[in-house]
């Protein structure tokens, strides 16, 4: 576990100075712009989402397909891209390249822990820090357009 | 030849649902509704899992492995 929040704390900072250099106007706007509705998607998004999202992307993919795929290279390669895949659906540049950081650390911590509550805690852990930082918007609004998102 | 056959259909289903549903949903967001389906999806992911003897379900909740 303290590998999970030494992590953290590295992406973090990471984040921060993305925001700060690609939309600084946004830095911390959720939670000083709609506190309660901050609050709420903090104690939801892990329970709603980041449990549900790793359940599939790590623990079934790893376990329904490790028959046709013999590799635990190539099954964490799969589960990896198959995540970072799925943020294709928001339309910006952005959210799918965060997830493939994301999705390498949390296939390589699954693998090294074989927990899915790990797992889960790790990526709702980042998952609140691109709400709080201001990332946010990159993850929720459905575009077709390949520009930042307004 | 079954484990050929069991192969290919794997994979069929894993391209299709991981890759095939976001190329979907990006090209006619509007004719799928997200949510419902994701949960879909979750609830039989679960399933699988839950009538899979072969996988312990304490690993669902457990965090054995982590240091």
């Amino acid at each position: 576990m303290p590998v999970i929040l030494k992590r953290a704390l590295i992406v973090f900072l990471f984040l921060l100075m993305l925001t700060f250099f690609i939309v600084p106007e946004r830095l911390f706007e959720f939670p000083s712009s709609s506190p309660i509705l901050w609050l709420l998607v903090m104690f939801l998004y892990p329970v709603l989402s980041a449990y549900p999202q790793e359940l599939l992307y790590r623990t079934f993919i790893f376990e329904r397909y490790k028959k046709a795929i013999t590799s635990p290279f190539r099954l964490g390669l799969f589960s990896t891209f198959s995540f970072m895949f799925l943020h294709i659906i928001y339309g910006n540049f952005l959210a799918p390249v965060l997830p493939l950081g994301g999705g390498i650390l949390f296939t390589n911590t699954y693998k090294k822990t074989n927990s899915l509550m790990a797992v889960a805690i790790e990526l709702a852990i980042y998952g609140c820090i691109v709400f709080t930082i201001g990332l946010g918007r990159f993850f929720y609004e459905m575009a077709h357009s390949n520009t930042l998102p307004k | 030849m079954k484990t050929i056959l069991l192969k290919i259909y794997l994979l069929l289903e894993a391209f299709t649902v991981f890759w095939g549903l976001p190329v979907y949903v990006y090209f006619f967001p509007d004719n799928i509704k997200k949510i419902p389906t994701l949960l879909g999806i979750t609830i039989l992911a679960f399933l699988i899992l839950v009538f899979n003897k072969k996988y312990k379900l304490k690993n669902l909740i457990s965090f054995d492995g982590v240091k």
